[in-house]
């Protein structure tokens, strides 16, 4: 009898799992369903300078949905009764899927005969509802009040400080010249970027001293470079602008890594009639002169230049009009940096003026 | 007999005190109660707030105007105006305006939130709900609240009036029923008052329990519907065979203890039952479903105890009075016509059993196809406030955005370091690949035109980050070791779509070696049904052991209860396959006035089969007492199951259309969970009683013959029991 009963309760045991399967089964056919899809594997993003379209202007003095753009503006003025200024006005345009377009303004005036470097910095986020058209056709930036856009055969800028301001006309006097020959520039992994400038550009306007309005006019540089490339606090670059008295400019920029060892380094040399050459590392060289420590940071630049295009048969020394001429953008960039007047001579007796900027020295932005 | 008096006593001043407790029952109600040990969901949240901090409970403060712009001063203005005095409330930890947090601004610009943080529990953060609404100034502004507490504030608003509606409509619906059956309303009355009195003391009972342990919201709904449906069932059972016994001669002295004896002892078999299934809830880790078995069990207790108790007294001081106030006079006692319909379906009993059988399983079918998830906004009225809340925020946001996926993942290396870095870079990349998936948040997500190499340049010299992008996203999503993403999906989060994303996220990570949890959203909805479902078979096994057991001793058979037990399965599949083809695929949705969801409420099938198998096994349970009766008697096994149907066929009809009433009346809810459990409840009863019990228990019966008697020769304990 007790195997019958054992019988009994492992049959009813059974029927029992019976019906709860019965009651399972619909819930088992759904949960042994098809596998979902995986996630897949996401598109290369492998950067190809040849798919890219080369520069065509004006169109491409707008700006750009890239992730990086800028327009740089530095000269040398000169008042009536023939005070010599320098300046620096600089927009960042910054723009991040899903974000409005960032931007920020430096402006700096280096008053020569006073020996005073006066700067300063905006910041402005585009509206966000804001429709912008994929590609503007103008050039109308303002970062809270400060203005760079296109007038008739060139470009205007307005900006101004406490103490300093300025409103002036830039009509380029030569074509834009592209660098490194394509105009395109691959520093990976740091990005890509289109960089074109027109080097010599005929200034004329009014510079607000002090509260007085002094007309001046002066000669002009002005860049422009955009792409999807980063800025970050690693490495740097020195960048070197130099308008020499003959109608040749040259530009050189060198580029550092965190170690300093430097990743890039070339140059443009640029004719009187617009006529470019690009020069490669080894067709020019760059050494430091001096050095300057910032009071303001404590950073220690590079002061005192001399650069060499062998080739070109250039031998070029550059000296700071102003050895403070130090920016504290942290505000705005993220960084603090040098950009000053520069006076160029050469030992071939040319003689010129010239814009540099360094970048990379600095403290790292606060955490 | 003796104790009549002070019974009823008792009983009233239970009752009477219990009224007074009732307003509020609502106060000690959680919302949530779907989290357990375990759940990688729930494993994520605890994570992120070791890594993170605490969240609490967040509700979004919606503003919208069609003119003005998000940005414009007027609307920032207006909304600081409204926002003042909320985010002036004691328990608000955090703010996060839509000035802070751009991704809280609508695409269209005319629509932003901001997310006040409150420093409450999810399972109480409903409660500050009914203040907040009070602090809303008249705005210029269209203004929503939306977010968790307030869904969970407006169930339990819509769940008490449910309630109150659903008393409303069934009380009078089964006091008509009862009318009907007794004839008299005397009669009618005690197992209306028997059932009102259970619930009352039920939902008294829970409020007394409630300040020691949690109850969900829902186990207010499920109370009142068992407490309502067995008191009066129960109360019939007795009343009815009070009756019988009077009619038949017996003096109120003898009547009363024979019912007590009777149907008393079989009311208490068929709560032990009851009890069973619901108490089989306690298998589970959820609070929800946990509260929803304590408090239906109790409630059964209430019921059996009413019946057994409070009615015999009543009946004793009753006596025959118990027919007074007659409204029409019904045969009292069997009836043959019931007697005739088991001879018919012995007489065939193959054929009936297939045919039936096949017409059950054929009922049963659509719950092959059911899809099974847990509930969204769409379960509650589509005017709402917190469902028209939810659905304005999802039009102008997009599905995902308020019920994003979390990956709350931990870098031995440090949350910024390459490896890090390339970690999440390489699956924010394959996320934004996704077609199921329209947003990622997190610290590789500022732009898929950034490389893996320029983000591992950004983030080389934390915390020097020179990036502001970069910068404030580390800020955000990383914290030393660790770091969290978030995944907006593009489908919503109840869809098999947003169920495969999770599936997809999560064998990434096991095929990349990522120590990384994927919670929120889709996720958390996931691992609840698989839990619940992991959970279920032993709740399902639970069940049919201990009901199989119950009867195994109440028949003294190994068969009988077999039988009852699988039949008793084929009716609930009958039952869950309506209610796939009504709450899945929406038939009669306009009827019963609700949206489809398109997949059933995973808690349904579990909290049905849980309150269903003891409810619905009460039919076969009095038939088949009255069966063995005869055959204890000596008379054949066709002769038994006809004296059985005769001689419990009215009552069971009577006490079913009672039951069914009372879960009919629970249809009229607004909560579709709980006009689920309503109509799954009306239809497994009504199986039960129309087709299990008047055809196939004959058929099958006649079927097994004398194997329905086997029995082992144990000491089976002597019991007795009969409607």
């Amino acid at each position: 009898m007790g195997a019958v009963i054992a019988l009994a309760e492992t049959s009813g045991i059974d029927m029992i799992r019976r019906a709860s399967c019965l009651v399972l089964v619909a819930v088992l056919l759904v949960a042994c369903g098809e596998a979902a899809p995986p996630l897949p594997a996401p598109p290369p993003s492998q950067f190809d300078a040849s798919a890219l379209p080369p520069i065509d202007l004006p169109r491409d003095d707008a700006p750009h949905a890239n992730l990086t753009e800028w327009w740089y503006v530095s000269g040398h003025l000169q008042t009536a009764e023939g005070d010599p200024f320098g300046f620096e006005f600089a927009i960042f345009q910054s723009i991040r899927q899903g974000a409005p377009p960032g931007y920020a303004a430096h402006f700096a005036v280096t008053d020569v005969g006073r020996q005073r470097f006066h700067y300063g910095e905006r910041t402005e986020v585009a509206d966000l509802f804001e429709t912008r058209p994929a590609q503007p056709t103008g050039l109308d930036l303002s970062v809270d009040g400060w203005t760079l856009r296109d007038v008739p055969g060139g470009f205007s800028i307005s900006a101004g400080l406490d103490t300093v301001a300025l409103q002036v006309e830039l009509i380029p006097s030569k074509p834009a010249a592209v660098h490194n020959e394509t105009g395109i520039l691959d520093f990976s992994p740091y990005g890509w970027s289109y960089y074109y400038s027109y080097t010599r550009a005929a200034v004329r306007g009014v510079l607000l001293d002090r509260g007085l309005p002094r007309p001046v006019t002066g000669t002009a540089w002005i860049d422009h470079q955009w792409g999807d490339f980063i800025s970050v606090t690693s490495g740097g670059w020195d960048w070197y602008s130099v308008q020499l008295a003959d109608g040749r400019d040259f530009t050189a920029s060198v580029v550092r890594d965190e170690s300093g060892a430097t990743v890039l380094q070339y140059g443009t040399l640029v004719g009187p009639a617009g006529e470019t050459r690009h020069l490669r590392a080894d067709e020019l060289e760059v050494r430091a002169t001096d050095r300057w420590t910032s009071p303001h940071t404590g950073v220690v630049y590079p002061s005192g230049w001399t650069i060499s295009v062998p080739g070109e048969g250039l031998r070029l020394h550059l000296e700071p009009l102003l050895r403070d001429q130090e920016l504290d953008t942290r505000a705005s960039t993220g960084v603090v940096y040098w950009e000053g007047a520069v006076h160029v001579s050469g030992d071939g007796g040319e003689g010129g003026l010239g814009y540099v900027e360094l970048t990379g020295y600095g403290p790292p932005p606060a955490a | 007999m003796r104790w009549r008096w002070p019974v009823i006593a008792a009983w009233l001043l239970a009752a009477a005190l219990s009224l007074l407790a009732l307003p509020q029952v609502g106060s000690i109600l959680r919302a949530g109660g779907f989290s357990a040990e375990g759940i990688e969901s729930e494993e994520a949240f605890d994570r992120y707030e070791q890594d993170f901090g605490a969240v609490g409970s967040p509700i979004q403060i919606a503003f919208h105007h069609d003119e003005w712009l998000v940005t414009d001063e007027a609307f920032a203005a207006e909304a600081a105006r409204v926002l003042a005095p909320l985010a002036a409330m004691p328990d608000v930890m955090r703010v996060s305006t839509f000035q802070d947090n751009p991704t809280q601004i609508a695409p269209d610009g005319h629509t932003a939130y901001t997310t006040l943080f409150f420093d409450l529990h999810p399972d109480v953060a409903h409660r500050i709900v009914p203040e907040l609404r009070g602090r809303l100034a008249p705005s210029d502004l269209d203004v929503h609240i939306a977010g968790s507490p307030v869904y969970y504030s407006d169930i339990q608003t819509l769940s008490e009036a449910d309630l109150q509606r659903a008393e409303t409509v069934g009380l009078p619906f089964a006091l008509i029923v009862l009318v009907l059956v007794f004839g008299s309303v005397v009669a009618a009355g005690i197992p209306v008052l028997a059932g009102g009195a259970s619930v009352v003391v039920g939902l008294a009972l829970l409020w007394l329990f409630g300040q020691q342990v949690g109850f969900s919201i829902f186990a207010l709904n499920v109370v009142t519907l068992v407490g309502l449906g067995l008191g009066a069932d129960y109360s019939l059972i007795l009343v009815s065979r009070f009756r019988e016994e009077l009619a038949a001669g017996q003096s109120v002295q003898d009547a009363v203890p024979r019912t007590v004896a009777t149907a008393g002892k079989a009311v208490v078999f068929s709560g032990a039952a009851v009890l069973t299934g619901l108490a089989s809830l306690m298998v589970f880790e959820f609070m929800m479903l946990r509260s929803i078995g304590a408090g239906g069990a109790l409630v059964v207790l209430i019921a059996v105890a009413a019946a057994t108790t409070f009615v015999p007294a009543l009946l004793a001081v009753l006596g025959p009075r118990v027919n007074l106030w007659r409204v029409w006079r019904p045969s009292v006692g069997p009836r043959n016509g019931w007697a005739r319909l088991a001879r018919a379906v012995m007489r065939r009993p193959l054929p009936i059993f297939l045919i039936v059988s096949t017409f059950l399983v054929v009922l049963g079918l659509p719950f092959l196809h059911v899809r099974l998830n847990a509930p969204d906004a769409r379960v509650l009225t589509p005017d709402s406030p917190s469902r028209v809340a939810y659905e304005f925020l999802r039009d102008e946001f997009g599905e995902g955005h308020q019920t994003p996926l979390f990956l709350v993942a931990r870098f031995p290396e440090g949350a910024l370091a390459p490896e890090a870095v390339t970690a999440q870079h390489d699956l924010t990349r394959a996320l934004e690949a996704d077609p199921r998936v329209a947003r990622v948040g997190g610290i590789t997500a500022i732009d898929p035109r950034i490389t893996l190499e320029q983000y591992q340049l950004l983030y080389r010299y934390a915390p020097g980050i020179g990036d502001p992008w970069a910068r404030a996203l580390a800020e955000t999503f990383t914290r030393e070791n660790a770091a969290f993403m978030l995944v907006e999906p593009s489908v919503p989060s109840t869809s098999p779509e947003a169920e495969g994303l999770v599936e997809a996220i999560r064998a990434y990570r096991d095929a990349n070696g990522l120590d990384l949890l994927v919670g929120g959203g889709a996720a958390g909805l996931k691992d609840f049904v698989d839990r619940l479902y992991t959970d279920f078979p032993k709740a399902v096994l639970l069940i049919l052991v201990i009901t199989y057991v119950v009867l195994a001793v109440l028949f003294r058979s190994v068969v009988l209860p077999l039988k009852a037990v699988l039949l008793n399965v084929l009716s609930l599949l009958a039952s869950f396959g309506a209610l796939v083809l009504v709450f899945q695929d929406g038939w009669l949705s306009n009827v019963l006035r609700f949206e489809p969801l398109g997949y059933i409420d995973s808690l349904l099938p579990v909290v049905l089969f849980a309150m269903l198998f003891g409810l619905s096994m009460d039919y076969e349970v009095f038939l088949l007492s009255r069966v063995k009766e005869a055959h204890d008697d000596g008379r054949s096994n066709t002769e038994s199951v006809a004296i059985g149907m005769e001689r419990s066929g009215r009552v069971v009809t009577s006490a079913a259309l009672v039951v069914i009433a009372v879960c009919l009346a629970f249809v009229t809810a607004d909560i579709v969970l709980i006009k689920a459990l309503g109509l799954g409840a009306a239809i497994a009863v009504f199986v039960d009683a129309a087709i299990v019990r008047a055809l196939l228990v004959p058929a099958t019966m006649h079927l097994l013959g004398r194997w329905n008697w086997w029995a082992p020769s144990l000491r089976w304990p002597r019991l007795r029991a009969s409607t």
